[in-house]
């Protein structure tokens, strides 16, 4: 499941920064956009050029499969995500997402593999 | 308040995977469809100036009245919505055949155009809702900035909880099903026939045979 990072070396990583992903997708307001944390180690998450997610903390490294966002305005649990669950929020997202933000979505599901 | 931090979470302890039913694939299967089309539309629109549009119905482009992204904008965007098919298509291959139909009545809206880019999707399209190996044209890659991953990690969070709700709303009610959206620009799949038979004749041939013959459906236990 999780691995360690270096996996990727050229990886440039980017704090994770952004509003509240569920909040926007219940059309309310998602607030500013803030740093996200590790929930089970409020380690710093981060996101990299090569589509996967770490934490600075525990250093793990994860895909974004099964990532869901809690802001102090709501709860949220972990869930099983299917392929093609993420498949589907893929084609959501690309509808609002620049064409770099397309391509590094691509990353996405060739990181993916057989799954 | 405002030094509460927020929880990035993650799937430290898997839950026992609960099998979502089939009727949601086959919801996302319907609705990202439709985003494929609908982003074939855009690019008609982009690179022909052709307006001939029956995929607005999940339209979310910021510029959907008045089209700014370019021909390569739009074209990376066709690519992410057929590789995200091809995940869904997968476990219901089964019950994806009405697409074929529905897209040549599609591709039939092209009849007496022009050959244009549009038409190199045409035979990528097909066999990726057949569960075919296909292929891609090769675009030119863009540098992603911060801004760019920050703002797609983003747009990704939420699609991940938009699909999260179309589901809920499928185990909420077990009698719910999926809906097949059609996309009729021509009134039979013939035209679309001719004119995929000149891209690549085989497949024209080989589908034609398909939709006169088609295999018995099924039994599937509810
Ligand atoms: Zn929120
Ligand atoms: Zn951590």
């Amino acid at each position: 499941m999780s691995q360690y990072d270096t996996q990727v070396p050229e990886a440039e990583w980017f704090s994770l920064v952004m509003r509240c992903p569920a909040c926007l997708s219940e059309q309310k307001e998602p607030g500013p956009a803030a740093q996200w944390f590790h929930a089970s180690d409020d380690g710093f998450v981060q996101v990299g050029s090569s589509a996967q997610y770490r934490c600075t903390s525990c250093r793990c490294v994860e895909h974004v499969k099964s990532w869901r966002y809690a802001c102090e305005a709501h709860q949220t649990d972990f869930r099983p995500t299917s392929s093609a669950h993420l498949a589907n929020a893929l084609s959501t997202a690309g509808q609002i997402t620049s064409v770099a933000g397309r391509q590094w979505m691509q990353r996405f599901l060739e990181n993916l593999g057989e799954w | 308040m405002s030094d509460i931090p927020n929880g990035g979470r993650r799937q430290a302890v898997p839950r026992q995977t609960v099998e979502s039913p089939k009727q949601v694939t086959l919801q996302f299967l319907d609705d990202t469809w439709e985003r494929l089309l609908n982003s074939l539309e855009r690019l008609e629109q982009v690179s022909e100036g052709y307006r001939n549009l029956t995929a607005t119905r999940l339209d979310q482009h910021p510029d959907r009245d008045r089209i700014t992204e370019s021909e390569l904008d739009v074209r990376w965007e066709v690519h992410l919505q057929i590789k995200s098919l091809e995940r869904i298509v997968k476990p219901v291959i089964e019950d994806a055949q009405w697409m074929i139909d529905d897209f040549l009545r599609w591709f039939g809206g092209r009849a007496r155009r022009p050959l244009a880019v549009t038409d190199e999707y045409a035979v990528p399209v097909l066999h990726c809702i057949m569960d075919h190996p296909y292929e891609l044209p090769d675009l030119d890659e863009v540098v992603p900035t911060e801004t760019d991953i920050l703002d797609a990690a983003e747009a990704l969070g939420r699609g991940l909880h938009e699909s999260d709700k179309i589901e809920e709303r499928f185990l909420a009610d077990s009698r719910l099903e999926a809906t097949r959206h059609l996309h009729t620009r021509a009134r039979s799949r013939s035209s679309g026939l001719v004119r995929l038979s000149e891209l690549n004749r085989m497949l024209a041939v080989h589908l034609a045979y398909v939709i006169d013959h088609p295999q018995p459906a099924k039994e599937e236990p509810r």
